[in-house]
């Protein structure tokens, strides 16, 4: 297989749907491949379609490492976003932009998340480009571009060479400050902006209220999320009560959502959504790898279970190896109590 | 309608990985003797197809396994759901990672066996080397319509509908067939246990295993480095156990959560 080409000829995009409300961190993408742009003496272009880029995108972008934006806008777009639609006008802009083919390899980076993931797969298949998948790092060697993700259930973890062309990746950046990407000081800083203007297709789409009120795994500070070990749609409604009284989110782990328990859009793990909490209390969960790759690497994780031996124990900060069934009530009990010391609970 | 349902199996979680090893174009050695089941969302897009011909007996379902003649035990528990066709899809070892070339020999498979299907339901990831580019892949290689990450699948008229949870709404996409759905876990599609009468009949079964066109095309990605893990080492000096009775580990608990509630 023939190495993929030198450093110097590759070219590195990132598309970011900016409408996507469903992504952790849009911009992420683009401080991944600024890192890997300082290898290189690529520069990072970023494409950032929505139905009205504005200016504080632009910025974004910027900021996360961007050395040039396109802010390209189309009125059609719908919202909540259509991915044929982004398809479409995303191929559209790297058209008009000519931006495949002129290097021996691109690299398109897209955010990870439901959206920008399948995106990705579906132009690298419109342009007979290579679908990386879901990245969790993407390095540039010596040999060229090497693509790291997890593979047999996160249980190993495998380097992809690819052998050159357009590649398109999702990709997870680390949480960003400001202080370590900074902004382009040349003219070329300044947004571009593209309006498209082509007929888009639109899905016919109905929706229904489910009556769940509950807070948003995405950005949540606490999340409160519940395993196998949980044994039951009871032990969930003790684990809403502590997400509650913790003004944090609830999830659950890929056999829970099985079992009924907990409802897919809740689902945390390599199979589920990628959050980042700053604590995440993880109950009756064995800490299977599948699972903690759901969860960012700075979280710092409170873990309850009966098991001394789960692997939960291995990773997390606070142990509390007993019943839930034991443990819940009186924590929620004392948290309430904190809260309004006069206050008598009954759970 | 016809319904196409593409199975990938996994290596059965409960066995450790210690055997598998880069082998020459890809994982090798192991992997094919390794047990191997229906993964989480193998059975979702299964039993999807089921609750399809619940509501229409006249719904054909045929299921494509991909793993070659080694794969029959597997065949045989995806036969046992009394399905109009099962066959094994046998690839390349070297094409494995590569999700353009198992969209073609997916399609491949469809076109030898001249199904022509309406709908072609696979799981959101399929199998242990895909982690969910392959269904939108393929649908787009394919020149089809693609609903992704879906719960539940159910034909109006000309048109197929598909659910989506997205917590406070729920989605119901309506499109024009043929499409290719990826299916994701959901109690509503929980696989239901088949007949006893059609597993014994399954045991007697002989399959169709298709094999790849030749010449092969090169892969165009292929792993260099392949390393099983062990439990993920994360930031921290090790677990703190709180010991005591229940009452004063509660204590502590809420000692240390005390922080996050005292920031709005």
């Amino acid at each position: 297989m023939t190495p993929i080409a030198r450093a110097d000829s590759l070219k590195l995009l990132v598309l970011v749907p900016v409408d996507d409300t469903e992504s952790l961190d849009p911009f992420s993408a683009v401080a991944v491949a600024a890192v890997i742009a300082k290898r290189s003496s690529a520069a990072v272009h970023a494409v950032l379609l929505g139905r009205a880029p504005h200016e504080g995108h632009g910025r974004e972008a910027l900021l996360a490492g961007a050395d040039k934006v396109w802010l390209v806008s189309h009125p059609q777009l719908c919202l909540p976003v259509q991915t044929d639609q982004l398809v479409l006008a995303f191929a559209q802009t790297l058209s008009e932009l000519g931006a495949l083919g002129e290097t021996a390899t691109t690299l398109v980076l897209l955010p990870a998340g439901a959206i920008g993931e399948e995106l990705a797969a579906r132009l690298a298949a419109r342009v007979n480009g290579v679908a990386l998948g879901r990245c969790s790092e993407i390095e540039l060697t010596d040999a060229g571009i090497v693509a790291h993700r997890p593979a047999f259930g996160g249980r190993a973890q495998v380097a992809l060479a690819p052998a050159g062309g357009a590649l398109f990746a999702a990709v997870r950046g680390p949480k960003r400050s400001q202080d370590t990407i900074g902004c382009a000081a040349s003219s070329d800083a300044l947004p571009h902006r593209i309006e498209l203007k082509t007929v888009l297709p639109r899905t016919e789409v109905s929706y229904h209220e489910t009556g769940q009120r509950q807070a948003r795994l995405e950005g949540a500070k606490i999340v409160v999320s519940g395993g196998r070990g949980m044994a039951g749609p009871e032990g969930f409604a003790l684990l809403q009560q502590l997400a509650d009284c913790l003004g944090g989110a609830l999830g659950g782990s890929l056999p829970s959502v099985d079992a009924g328990w907990v409802p897919v859009a809740r689902q945390i793990g390599q199979s589920g959504k990628y959050i980042a909490p700053e604590i995440y209390i993880a109950v009756g969960i064995s800490g299977a790898s599948q699972h903690l790759a759901g969860i960012g690497l700075n979280t710092r994780i409170l873990a309850i279970n009966r098991d001394a031996e789960a692997d939960i124990f291995r990773i997390a900060e606070i142990g509390v190896v007993a019943d839930w069934q034991d443990v819940l009530p009186a924590l929620i009990d004392a948290l309430r109590a904190s809260e309004h010391p006069s206050r008598t609970t009954v759970v | 309608m016809n319904v196409v349902v593409l199975l990938a199996g996994i290596v059965d979680p409960k066995w450790p990985l210690q055997a598998l090893h880069l082998g020459s174009g890809g994982v090798a050695a192991g992997d094919d003797k390794l047990p191997r089941i229906l993964s989480p969302f193998d059975e979702a897009a299964l039993e999807t197809a089921l609750q399809l011909r619940d509501a229409d007996p006249a719904v054909k379902i045929a299921a494509f396994l991909l793993g070659g003649p080694q794969s029959e035990q597997l065949l045989r528990v995806v036969a046992a759901f009394r399905l109009d066709g099962v066959f094994g899809v046998d690839y390349r070892p070297t094409h494995r990672w590569d999700v353009s070339q198992l969209a073609r020999t997916l399609k491949n498979a469809l076109d030898a066996t001249e199904a022509r299907p309406e709908l072609v339901l696979i799981g959101r990831e399929f199998g242990d080397c895909d982690d969910g580019a392959l269904p939108p892949y393929l649908a787009e290689a394919w020149g089809w319509r693609f609903a992704g990450l879906t719960q539940e699948a159910a034909r109006q008229d000309k048109d197929l509908k598909f659910l989506r949870g997205r917590g406070e709404v729920n989605e119901w996409l309506t499109l024009p067939a043929p499409a290719v759905a990826s299916v994701t876990n959901d109690k509503s599609n929980r696989l239901r246990h088949p007949l006893i009468k059609n597993v014994m009949a399954a045991k007697r079964a002989t399959f169709t295993v298709i094999s790849p066109p030749d010449p092969a095309a090169p892969p165009r990605l292929s792993p260099s480095a392949f390393k099983v893990l062990g439990p993920t080492l994360r930031q921290g000096s090790g677990c703190r156990i709180l010991a005591g009775p229940v009452e004063s580990q509660v204590a502590e608990l809420v000692g240390f959560l005390q922080p996050w509630r005292d920031v709005p």
